[in-house]
């Protein structure tokens, strides 16, 4: 039986984890061999060997650290909002029964359009002085504002596209996770005179736990990745307002050709990613348990 | 039956050697056809050439002649024509694989440092030996940048784009506005022979007359990226700048250079229009066709789309001015074919073409930016264009770029230092000399 079962686990597993180790684990090893060399897209090879310098140089370059706090808030702001917004949409719609299907259908037609022409539209919209916001505005006097142009602005200006684009997955798997839940509790509960209120923080919360894990750590690590948007809308200006990690990854090794920063950034994002993945799957299987 | 056998093997292996002998034949023929350049259409018949072109009117123009070069030559051509913003990256990529999907690509005048320094280029030389091609035709600020490299032609120019300034003139002559200047300064307006800081005043004169908002005296393009840079180095040169000096060191630092982004910046705050901090070649270009500014430090090829767009209410008003300061940036493009295409015979063929002088006039008639002195020269075109004399005078009297091996990335450290000093992010000495250093570092 134990040998017929390790031939199980070979035909089975065997496969997957080739999948898994050339499609997952070799591209990082590779990106983890090439950022200690001091490789250009210039030249072929690796180039030499020059240890942690990469990663040294990093920490020194101020474009670098501005880029990984402007990532921070970037990813806290529009996942933070995306997710109160989702759920309370989400709630909504799971509550109503007339025209669901179709407010439903209304709400992710954003989710369907590539980042770059949300970018490119949300651009031309928001253009100071020939987009339709500031025309609209002018209606109540409120004279031409640069959205992408004032660096007060900038962020919160591509963060709101963000949002705005990102929301309908929010109530996508939100929505999935909703309609699972068991009616009785709620049943038990209204019985026993629990407000909505208590329901919703007493059942509901806890129910959709490992639902909310699953969303913010897949947007987390979306919103750590945004790069299209960015290059998009502002080439992460004005001056260093909108340059997020991923942009300055891109400058380095499609402008700067040097291979082994852009690599050794690349460690310094998965490094940033891995403790939030370990946080929320952490969370998620805590609740279960 | 073995004899039969035998014989049977040794056709087989004759009419294959005899069958195989006769391609090679067939190939070598096609490829000295068309390295003589007299190569007809049947050496050439049913191949395919990739192009990659910026999608600007230059290359508008080609594609409207192109179909001359395939019923000439019989090679389809695909044209890829990409915005600039993504063009490097695509160009870069292809360059470290084995083979290059693209057969001909344009560089721009600041990537032919690095790409010569990557040995991204294939030698030109002996194609132009073999058909005898006069370069000398073309100026020699132009074949300096995107012509020649250490003795290497890698490039043959396509088109210029020297910087100048462009002016809506019904503006620039209002007499309202021009007395309500000379009262205030005891002179008219004028586009001709003035300073930079000259430039400025009037430009911001002009916002403060009829408000920025509703018609601004300049529209610039402070969007980080190209944008910013190309433009910055007009006024840097204007105000005596140049990219060394007497030392050999960069002069990026210099008092020129700090004057002229402090001039840029607060022409952005008081004589631009708001939120030109962001703007980019099509913004301007907006700007300007809306009647919303009344003049840009821009590409003089600009001058041709400005006056032709239709169904614009000030078309036709535009006319070309030095770049203020008299010395403008210089910049343009080149032909060159991959060092890993797959068939860099057939991409001369097309560059051969696109570049000869009846093709270059043609495509100069309609629109497009020079390199060519006979075709600047050309009385039909002159006629057509007679501004072409003053691009010419831009042109010599310029600024190009010198060949160093990493130009690209060192215009990605200034674009970021001046879009940081525009913001008011940091300090511009303080900025500038980071960029300074690092292109000393080089």
């Amino acid at each position: 039986v134990k040998l017929q079962r390790r031939k199980d686990f070979v035909t089975f597993m065997l496969p997957s984890l080739i999948v898994l180790i050339l499609v997952l684990a070799v591209p990082l090893c590779y990106d983890l061999i090439v950022s200690f060399f001091d490789k250009s897209l210039k030249h072929a090879g690796f180039g030499n060997f020059i240890g942690l310098q990469n990663y040294i140089e990093d920490l020194q370059n101020d474009n670098f650290t501005g880029s990984i706090a402007t990532t921070w808030k970037f990813t806290i702001g529009v996942v933070c909002l995306e997710f109160i917004f989702g759920l309370i949409i989400a709630l909504a719609l799971n509550s109503i029964r007339l025209g669901k299907n179709l407010m439903f259908t209304i709400i992710i037609i954003p989710m369907m359009i590539t980042p770059v022409a949300v970018g490119l539209t949300w651009r031309l919209m928001l253009h100071p002085q020939l987009g339709i916001i500031n025309y609209l505005l002018s209606f109540i006097g409120i004279p031409n504002i640069s959205w992408l142009a004032d660096p007060k602005f900038a962020l919160g200006t591509v963060m709101f596209v963000d949002i705005w684009q990102n929301i309908p997955y929010m109530v996508l798997v939100l929505m999935a996770g909703l309609v699972t839940l068991p009616k009785e509790p709620y049943e038990a509960a209204a019985i026993d005179g629990a407000s909505k209120i208590q329901s919703f923080f007493r059942l509901t919360v806890p129910m959709m736990m490992p639902t909310f894990s699953v969303v913010l750590l897949l947007r987390s690590i979306m919103s750590f990745k945004t790069y299209d948007l960015i290059y998009v809308m502002t080439r992460g200006g004005p001056g260093t307002a909108t340059e997020v990690i991923s942009y300055t990854i891109y400058n380095q090794a499609y402008r700067y050709l040097n291979t082994g920063v852009a690599a050794s950034m690349s460690i310094y994002l998965v490094l940033m990613i891995v403790p939030i993945a370990i946080f929320f799957l952490w969370m998620s299987r805590n609740r279960e348990n | 039956m073995k004899k039969i056998k035998r014989t049977l093997a040794l056709v087989l292996a004759l009419t294959f050697v005899v069958s195989a002998l006769v391609g090679c034949g067939g190939g070598n023929n096609a490829g000295s056809n068309g390295g003589s350049g007299d190569g007809g259409s049947d050496s050439y018949e049913g191949k395919t050439i990739n192009v990659l072109l910026e999608d600007v009117s230059d290359c508008t123009y080609i594609l409207e002649l192109l179909p001359q070069f395939e019923e000439a030559t019989g090679i389809d051509v695909n044209v890829e024509a990409i915005s600039y913003s993504t063009m490097h990256e695509k160009v870069a990529a292809q360059m470290v694989s084995s083979t290059n999907s693209y057969d001909v690509i344009i560089v721009d005048y600041y990537w032919t440092g690095e790409f010569a320094d990557a040995g991204w280029m294939y030698p030109l030389d002996e194609f132009i030996a073999a058909d005898g091609v006069d370069t000398s035709v073309y100026l020699e600020p132009i074949m300096a940048q995107n012509g020649v490299t250490d003795g290497v032609t890698y490039q043959l120019p396509y088109y210029n784009y020297a910087m100048c300034m462009l002016y809506n003139t019904e503006i620039w002559a209002d007499p309202d506005l021009n007395a309500a200047y000379e009262a205030k300064y005891g002179k008219k307006l004028s586009v001709h022979d003035i300073t930079v800081a000259e430039y400025v005043q009037e430009c911001e004169f002009i916002s403060n007359y009829y408000g920025k908002d509703t018609l601004a005296g300049l529209v610039q393009q402070g969007g980080r990226g190209d944008p910013i840079v190309m433009e910055w180095l007009n006024w840097f040169f204007g105000n005596g700048g140049d990219w060394y000096d007497a030392n050999g060191k960069s002069a990026l630092n210099s008092k020129a250079a700090v004057d002229a982004i402090t001039l840029y910046k607060y022409a952005l705050e008081n004589a631009s229009p708001t939120g030109a901090i962001s703007f980019n070649l099509d913004d301007a270009q907006m700007m300007m066709v809306d009647g919303k500014a009344a003049s840009m430090i821009n590409y003089n090829w600009q001058l041709a789309t400005l006056n032709n767009m239709e169904n614009s209410a000030t078309a036709g008003k535009f006319a070309l001015a030095a770049a203020p300061g008299g010395s403008a940036n210089v910049g343009s493009w080149g032909w060159a074919i991959p060092h890993n295409a797959k068939d860099p015979e057939l991409a001369w063929q097309f560059i051969k073409w696109v570049e000869s002088f009846e093709i270059a006039k043609e495509r100069a008639l309609k629109g497009g930016a020079p390199t060519r002195t006979d075709v600047f020269t050309d009385e039909e075109v002159l006629e057509k264009y007679p501004y072409y004399a003053d691009v010419v005078d831009i042109l010599n009297s310029g600024i190009g770029m010198p060949q160093f091996k990493d130009s690209n990335g060192m215009i990605e450290k200034l674009t970021t230092a001046l879009s940081e000093i525009a913001a008011g992010e940091k300090d511009a000495q303080a900025a500038l000399d980071e960029v300074a250093a690092f292109m000393d570092n080089m």
